[in-house]
């Protein structure tokens, strides 16, 4: 169990590291929108623990449909560019400095991948997949 | 002196069958990500040609000059027509288009079968129509008037329109392989 708490204490970690980031390239510059990046990242795991529930609740039925399962990856796909390009248009556009730019690219990333990271050790035998 | 005996079945309405492709379900899932982050990326480039332009200034050396172009309602029409034709081909039954284009001539009666037919074309000539129109914007109101520094403008808008028809391609292949691959049995 001293391996999982040692996981769990890492991620924690990471995940704060992850904000931090985002939050100094809010900070440092007065300018609050790579916080939209943050947001993005947050919500890119949600579309696909929803619609494998979706996916899955009408098991009964014999006709198992995938479109929902499909569907998820598709807006996921969306959500993780969305994240990744946001920030380079601020910066594009000489709306956000480009340190703020990079900064808040690696803490989006840093949180989704803690995100990733965890549901994949503890998402009880890869039940939901992000 | 005569043509050479065509080898089809004359009753069939084209010529060339529906490509197949028979992809696995990791393919399918790596594929429709792909598809989704094509379609967002093509979406953020005309975001940020029109945010550049929204934020455009005059050159540094003449600061009392106007930007002569921004981008307008006419940019964005092309890319309204894309994203209905990507919608109309990815919401198609494929089962229908697949008795549709089917070998045996039977299937391909019915009104389903019709009906997937004419929505197909519908969908791809509105992708290919936003694609010539991105074209259009491009080629009148930024090359012809002989701008300097505002063709990105018009690039962003073709390389949206392509990258939306990409986008509708790869999520046509790796939707195409059976969706039976997942079938679980929980009763």
């Amino acid at each position: 169990m001293a391996a999982g708490l040692k996981t769990v204490i890492l991620l924690a970690f990471v995940l704060a590291l992850g904000f931090l980031l985002v939050i100094l390239s809010c900070a440092l510059w007065a300018n609050w929108l790579p916080l939209l990046v943050a947001l993005t990242f947050v919500l890119a795991p949600l579309p696909n623990s929803i619609c494998s529930r979706c996916a899955r609740a009408d098991d009964i039925s014999p006709e198992y449909n995938s479109a929902y399962v499909d569907f998820g990856r598709f807006l996921t796909g969306m959500l993780v560019t969305t994240g990744l390009s946001l920030p380079l248009l601020l910066a594009h556009s000489q709306l956000i400095q480009p340190a703020a730019c990079w900064m808040s690219i690696a803490g989006g990333g840093l949180v989704y991948g803690t995100i990733l990271v965890y549901s994949g050790w503890f998402g009880g035998g890869g039940e939901d997949e992000f | 002196m005569s043509i050479p005996h065509a080898s089809y079945d004359p009753r069939r309405v084209f010529r060339f069958s529906l490509p197949k492709f028979e992809v696995g379900p990791k393919t399918r899932a790596i594929g429709t990500y792909l598809s989704g982050g094509l379609f967002a990326l093509s979406y953020f480039l005309l975001f940020d040609a029109a945010t550049l332009s929204s934020h455009a200034t005059p050159p540094p050396d003449a600061p009392y000059d106007v930007v002569p172009v921004h981008m307008s309602f006419v940019d964005w029409v092309p890319a309204i027509c894309s994203t209905l034709g990507f919608l109309v081909t990815s919401l198609l039954d494929k089962s229908h288009l697949q008795s549709a284009f089917a070998q045996d001539a039977w299937g391909s009666e019915g009104p389903a079968a019709w009906r997937a037919r004419v929505v197909l074309f519908l969908g791809v000539a509105l992708m290919a129509g936003g694609l010539a129109g991105s074209l259009t914007v491009l080629i009148l109101k930024y090359i012809i008037p002989d701008y300097t520094g505002y063709i990105y403008y018009g690039g962003a808008n073709v390389a949206m329109n392509g990258g939306i028809m990409i986008s509708a391609m790869v999520l046509w292949i790796s939707q195409s392989g059976s969706d039976e691959y997942e079938y679980q049995l929980t009763v």
